[in-house]
């Protein structure tokens, strides 16, 4: 089990998503940071209220009050995070959500269900810097 | 090139200018003679033309005879008759002068004749006379008598009988007598056949005058006639050029209804190509229950600034016009033969009216009409323009519904397919996600993160999981299908596509899903062309159909070899997918490619839906390629399938 030292946040308002994900990070990969918002209500203040300042974003799309594609934007208006990684995690994987996240400027996108063999090493490539669209 | 013109260019004719005597002469003749410009009449300028020559030639005969006299060398010209010729030219010469000067054909001959008789008539009389002056004399006489008139001739005559007896006893008086009688009986044979001559030359005269008149006549004819065709053509041009601008108007009319929308734009149409300010156009669109009477109103159009009046009338609807031909015209109310209609149009104050029914599938759906607060003979075009008015509006009337109705049936279809798009969209997302939980908290205790598993149960786990992944798979086919069959499949398309990526992505799924198979799994190198190039495609679905038929061929073969080949064709790449299973019968090939059919075959190896060659298929197709298959039963088989290197149609497509 590798150490993770970044951090890590999750955008997720179902709570079995959130829980899965929370045992695979946690349990399975041994993130040490990792932080959890059950909506997307006052999105950027809660992420700037979070103690350390997020390295990788996990967004799911269909979030309530404000989507994916508009927390996206919310993150790259403000210039402290140009530079965040942020991978859209979604269950919505038919081609024109796809395209729709190809074109919105995510760094990449896992398709839910997430998986406790591929998940890690998908997150690995994603901290190698490389784009991850694991859609299929 | 210059030269080849001057090679196809014609010699240059060069008339050289004429140097001979006789040439000289002719144009000295010409310019003698020649009539000015200002007689313009073919008759007269030939009577001038004559009259100085006539001069010229007495002139150079007379010369001639003074030379000859000087010379001596005719005995016989006495010194009398010198004086004759020389009075002769003399008056030649005057009146070739008196003809140039004043151009006066008329007086010049009637003077020359006088002139010459005088001359005939009086050398008998001089002593030492042989008259030879007189023969030169006659000779203008009998020349201009050629071109006299009758009323020319009527001098001749009356003159001649004076100057014959005439002066006879007046010389008597003096005591003088002719002293040559045979002389003067030879000039009187010879003025007698000139009066002959005359008389036969005036009536060749005639005749030519005659058949000049009747020219002059046919051509008048002619030219009257040429007038009335050319009447004829104007009115006619006239009668086209009024059709002419009525189709233009009706072209008009029609385009502007082709563009309108509202009843009051076709009025305004229709308004605009009529000329008449003393009647206005309305268009009343009735009620669409159309019963004995009907309310009109439900849209009233008037082509006054106002624009759009409403009713509350009844329209007298059994006096409107019940087919196309026909129109209600009536230039006066006050003679109207219906009281009912009279007392209609007399409460809004109007005098003449003249309506057409608009008809839409037969039915008359409103009239069009032109209204005047006087009585108002309408013209034929007014009339003409309304009778063919109604027809396109009618036309437009119903386009416009029809319009209406496909736009409506659009908006629709489009709620239809934005509603089942969402519902796809809702199914894969609300299936997806408690699977998303089932599969993982099972594979965390089956992983024992959440305590001790023993075998038994990591087993039951494990078939739980597998099922679970089926249920996706299954989900993601139905998906996949139902979008295929809606239309709804879009290609999410990329520009290069490294297809060894994708080969590579799809043998390790064929040797995952190999388990404990006795296959051998051969990347045929032979086959595979090592320089591949990148294509236009969308990746996630050509891994997708690569992946469906590796496992295919790992599902129904139990032992053998799964060989995989590719390579480029042409502008298209041939993908081959062979193994050596049990093949599949010819009459189950067609089968396997529809949906929700399962050969036995595939029923008793279960584990699929039955739904990812028809898939397959289609996402092979909509790349622009096709998917084939060979088999022979208890040989195996071999799914080939095609892809463009670069399709146009999906180089337009290209999302990213």
């Amino acid at each position: 089990m590798t150490d993770y030292t970044q951090c890590f946040l999750y955008v997720e308002d179902d709570a079995l998503s959130r829980e899965i994900l929370q045992i695979i990070m946690i349990n399975a990969m041994g993130v040490h940071h990792l932080h959890v918002l059950e909506d997307s209500q006052d999105f950027m203040q809660k992420i700037v209220a979070l103690p350390q300042k997020p390295d990788v974003i996990l967004l799911d799309i269909n979030v309530m009050p404000i989507d994916g594609f508009t927390m996206l934007q919310q993150i790259r208006a403000d210039a402290r995070y140009a530079d965040t990684v942020v991978i859209a995690l979604t269950a919505s994987v038919m081609n024109e959500e796809v395209a729709r996240l190809r074109k919105g400027g995510f760094n990449g996108a896992i398709a839910k269900p997430v998986n406790v063999m591929s998940f890690p090493s998908l997150i690995d490539r994603v901290l190698l810097s490389e784009t991850v669209w694991h859609v299929v | 090139m210059q030269s080849a013109l001057e090679q196809n260019s014609l010699p240059k004719m060069v008339t050289p200018a004429s140097t001979t005597v006789w040439s000289r002469i002719k144009r000295g003749w010409a310019w003698l003679t020649e009539a000015p410009a200002t007689i313009t009449d073919d008759e007269e300028r030939y009577r001038y033309r004559l009259l100085a020559g006539v001069m010229i030639s007495t002139i150079g005969v007379a010369i001639v005879i003074i030379l000859m006299a000087l010379s001596r060398n005719i005995r016989y010209i006495t010194n009398t008759d010198m004086l004759g010729v020389m009075i002769g030219v003399l008056i030649a010469i005057g009146m070739f002068v008196v003809l140039r000067r004043t151009h006066r054909i008329n007086i010049v001959a009637v003077g020359s004749i006088l002139l010459a008789l005088v001359v005939t008539a009086i050398p008998p009389y001089m002593p030492d006379s042989r008259n030879t002056g007189i023969y030169f004399t006659l000779l203008p006489v009998i020349f201009t008598g050629m071109f006299f008139r009758p009323r020319h001739l009527l001098i001749w005559i009356v003159a001649l009988p004076i100057f014959l007896y005439g002066i006879p006893p007046v010389f008597a008086v003096f005591g003088i007598t002719a002293h040559n009688a045979e002389t003067r009986a030879a000039v009187e044979v010879i003025i007698a056949i000139m009066l002959v001559m005359l008389v036969f030359v005036n009536e060749v005269q005639g005749l030519a005058r005659a058949r000049n008149q009747r020219l002059i006549q046919a051509n008048d004819a002619l030219r009257l006639s040429e007038a009335s065709l050319e009447q004829r053509v104007i009115n006619r041009t006239k009668e086209v050029e009024v059709a002419h601008r009525f189709s233009e108007k009706l072209y008009r009319i029609s385009a502007a209804m082709n563009r309108t929308t509202t009843a009051m734009d076709i009025i305004k149409a229709i308004s605009d190509e009529i000329e008449s300010h003393a009647f206005s156009t309305s268009l009343i669109l009735l009620e669409p229950a159309v019963t004995g009477q009907v309310q009109m109103g439900r849209i009233a159009a008037a082509s006054t600034p106002s624009g759009v009046m409403a009713f509350d009338v009844v329209l007298p609807l059994g006096n409107v016009p019940q087919s196309n031909q026909e129109m209600l015209v009536i230039p006066d109310m006050r003679l109207g033969q219906d009281p009912v209609l009279r007392a209609f149009y007399e409460q809004m104050g109007i005098m003449a009216v003249a309506v057409a029914s608009i008809f839409v599938e037969e039915r008359v759906i409103g009239i069009l009409s032109y209204t005047a607060t006087t009585a108002y003979d309408f013209s034929e075009e007014d009339l003409n323009i309304l009778r063919v008015s109604t027809q396109v509006a009618g036309a437009a009337i119903e386009r416009q519904w029809r319009y209406a109705e496909q736009v409506q049936i659009a908006a629709q279809m489009r709620a239809v397919d934005a509603m089942k798009s969402q519902f796809l969209a809702s199914m894969s997302h609300e299936l997806r996600t408690p699977l998303n939980a089932i599969l993982n908290f099972t594979e965390f205790v089956a992983l024992g993160m959440m305590g001790e598993v023993n075998d038994r149960q990591r087993d039951a786990l494990g078939k739980a999981t597998e099922s679970g992944r089926h249920l996706l798979s299954l989900i993601n086919d139905v998906l996949d299908i139902t979008k295929i069959e809606s239309g709804m499949m879009q290609l999410f398309v990329e520009p290069n596509i490294d297809l060894y990526t994708e080969l590579d992505a799809a043998k390790v799924a064929g040797l995952t899903l190999k388990h404990n198979k006795p296959i051998a799994y051969i990347e045929d190198i032979e086959d595979i062309d090592p320089n591949l190039p990148n294509i236009v495609g969308d990746k996630r679905r050509i891994r997708q159909v690569l992946l469906n038929l590796v496992s295919n061929a790992v599902k129904f073969t139990d032992a053998g070899t799964i060989t995989m080949s590719v390579k480029q064709r042409g502008d298209e790449i041939l993908f081959a997918v062979s193994d050596t299973g049990p093949g599949i019968a010819k009459e189950d090939q067609a089968q396997i490619f529809e949906p929700f059919v399962q050969t036995e075959q595939g029923i008793q190896h279960a584990g699929g839906t039955g739904l990812g060659l028809p898939i397959s298929t289609r996402l092979v197709e909509a790349h622009g390629g096709r998917l084939w298959l060979e088999s022979i039963v208890g040989e195996g088989s071999t799914f080939y399938f095609t892809l463009p290197i670069r399709s146009e149609t999906l180089v337009q497509q290209i999302s990213a």
